[in-house]
């Protein structure tokens, strides 16, 4: 192909295009939360950064279990991370160190520091709603920053959401 | 050139002529076209800020809310402001502002369900104010305009109405609506309203409410703030305090009435499960001002004693003394000043659970013991200087020595001797004191049934026939 066959104001169009849709779509976020309000290490750190998803223009059906997301807790300034487990529509519960999303057993990867009396009856996630739960279930405070003492969470409260991929600690993305 | 001569020369061109056209046609097309694009993302983008800020639940989501509806005079931006007047409402006037702005969202959109949903919800809590035939009045005018909801399948539709129902006298057809489950996700409030109204519902027709006064628990208003201060639920002002209210009802009834249906061993079993794994929930220790304390599921520490005390006596009617007295203990401790219902039915279960319970091993056994007279101590104590609890008193205090008669009776006798003073009936002190001693076989009991006897104790006849056998006993032992 010659040089001058190359699109070359084209190409630069799609990538201005892309780059001011990455601008809109993508914040980087700062996880500057105390620790007593972070319950997701190894993942999360205090301090640590990531790109996060922007929640303005998406919905509850953009979102998936096991995804991280930033959300304000209601009646207040502060902003904390919770981990997706069921999504609108959905049958959670918990009993002891088991999860059921729609009675079935959930293999609960992220889980960490579980309590083997913990419980949470039987719910469905309400419309416009997800169930989140920190990874580290049982340390100091966890329990009261998460959809077992919030409840299910509306989605518009939600500001940012991380795919695991997006909120993988930075050492381990470089291997 | 000038732009006069630049025109007289296109004006000349036919082409120029048609491109010039087909450029002001285009133009004509696409400007508005754009100016449409580009109101209908900046509204999006406002009713999206709207609406954050209203699941937000501050403050200052009522700026955002008051520029939409003024931008835009929708529904959406009505019911939306309504929304947020009715949860923020303190007074009367702030729920008929609400209504004013449901009113207006139906009158825009007629059959719109937020706006149906909210103009009942607003006409009831207002009418709350005015007591029970208020309360029904409303609910009876309120049917016909539930009745307009274009999606009257929608499940908080049909729990509304199922709510009405209940509020109407209608409690048991009431209940059946809204024990059953939807088939598509209600909203977070319509499904809270649910838990709560069949709690309420269960209350009247006399049925289990705990599972469903849990639920509602759960899904609160406002969870954060109210476990953020130490205040108790029964102190609180406003509907915050409501759901605390109905759970603490709830373990009461569910637990320890028996007038609670179904009656079964099975059904109370399933309740006392579900209450030992709520009850025993606390926030997880070290942060926040109820920081450790029972809270998850119930309603403030102060309550935690009488909810571990329902749990304990369905647990001991269900005959599971060992579970019992754990929880019998956990409302003792719980409880800042002594209560003696909960130390005597903790004697009382440890007591039980020590003779009858044959899979408890010798560790556990002591421990029963130790429970036991620790409540019927700790009873004695707590009564001895309150005037009119003699026959509560008189209870522990002979409670204790029975518990002792078979594996300690020195323990009891120094714990009658300990409430000499206290115990209520003299003649029934001496024959208690004698029979101890006689069981150890200590001959000084003579004298304790001697002046039992002398003071009238109504069992006479026995006590002298013991006196005999031990003066023959001692004869013979003269004799010899």
């Amino acid at each position: 192909m010659k040089p001058e066959g190359v699109p070359f104001w084209g190409v630069l169009f799609a990538l201005l295009l892309g780059a001011v849709w990455w601008w809109r779509s993508y914040d980087a976020v700062t996880f500057d939360e105390p620790d007593t309000h972070q319950f997701h290490t190894p993942q999360i750190e205090k301090g640590s950064n990531r790109f996060g998803r922007r929640l303005d223009r998406l919905t509850a059906a953009d979102l998936e279990e096991d995804q991280l997301v930033r959300f304000q807790l209601p009646r207040t300034k502060i902003e904390i991370t919770g981990r997706i487990v069921a999504l609108e529509g959905q049958r959670v519960r918990l009993d002891g160190r088991d999860l059921f999303v729609d009675n079935e057993k959930v293999e609960d990867t992220y889980r960490r520091n579980q309590n083997a009396r913990e419980f949470y009856p039987e719910l469905i996630v309400p419309e416009g709603c997800v169930f989140v739960l920190n990874d580290e279930r049982w340390r100091h405070g966890a329990d009261r920053f998460d959809s077992r003492n919030l409840g299910p969470i509306p989605v518009e409260a939600i500001s940012h959401r991380f795919t695991p991929q997006e909120a993988r600690p930075r050492s381990r993305r470089r291997r | 050139m000038r732009a006069g001569d630049a025109l007289k020369i296109v004006t000349r061109s036919t082409v120029a002529m048609a491109y010039l056209g087909a450029a002001v046609v285009v133009g004509l097309l696409t400007i508005p076209l754009a100016v449409t694009t580009v109101q209908a993302i900046w509204r999006e983008d406002q009713l999206n800020a709207a609406s954050r800020a209203l699941a937000r639940g501050g403050r200052d989501a009522l700026d955002p809310l008051l520029a939409l509806r003024k931008e835009t005079r929708t529904a959406t931006a009505s019911v939306m402001l309504g929304a947020f007047k009715y949860e923020r409402a303190k007074t009367p006037d702030d729920l008929e502002e609400a209504e004013r702005l449901f009113a207006e969202a139906l009158e825009a959109e007629p059959g719109r369900n937020s706006a149906v949903l909210g103009l009942v919800s607003a006409r009831l809590r207002r009418a709350e104010a005015g007591g029970p035939d208020a309360l029904k009045k409303a609910a009876a005018e309120a049917e016909p305009v539930l009745a307009q909801a274009n999606d009257p399948e929608h499940p908080d539709v049909v729990y509304l109405r199922g709510a009405l129902q209940v509020l109407l006298g209608k409690a048991k057809e009431g209940e059946e609506v809204l024990a059953k489950d939807p088939s598509v996700a209600p909203t977070r409030a319509g499904q809270a309203a649910r838990w709560w109204n069949l709690a309420v519902a269960r209350f009247l027709v006399e049925r289990d409410p705990l599972s469903a006064a849990v639920r509602a628990f759960t899904l609160r208003p406002d969870p954060l703030p109210a476990e953020a201060s130490d205040q108790r639920g029964e102190e609180a002002a406003g509907p915050e305090a409501d759901p605390a209210r109905l759970l603490r009802a709830a373990y009461r009834y569910s637990l320890a009435d028996e007038g609670c249906q179904p009656n079964t061993p099975e059904a109370l079993r399933e309740r006392a499960e579900l209450a030992w794994k709520t009850a025993w929930l606390r926030f997880s220790s070290g942060h926040g001002v109820r920081g450790g304390q029972y809270g998850r599921y119930a309603p403030h520490r102060d309550e935690a004693g009488e909810v571990l005390n329902a749990l304990g006596q369905a647990l001991f009617r269900l005959g599971d003394h060992d579970r019992a007295v754990t929880a019998f203990r956990e409302a003792c401790d719980v409880t800042r000043e002594k209560e003696p219902l909960y130390l005597l039915n903790l004697g009382q279960a440890a007591a039980l659970a020590y003779r009858q319970d044959k899979e408890v091993n010798k560790e556990r056994r002591s421990d029963l013991l130790r429970h036991s007279r620790y409540a019927f101590d700790e009873v004695a104590k707590a009564l001895r200087k309150q005037k009119g609890r003699a026959s509560l008193l008189k209870l522990a205090v002979d409670n204790r020595s029975t518990l002792f008669y078979d594996n300690n009776p020195r323990e009891g006798v120094s714990g009658l001797q300990a409430y000499k003073d206290v115990y209520p009936s003299e003649s029934e002190w001496n024959r208690n004191m004698g029979t101890m001693l006689d069981w150890i076989k200590r001959p000084d009991c003579v004298k304790y049934y001697k002046k039992s006897a002398e003071l009238g104790h109504p069992d006479s006849s026995g006590i002298q026939e013991r006196v005999r056998l031990w003066e023959q006993v001692s004869e013979g032992k003269g004799g010899k």
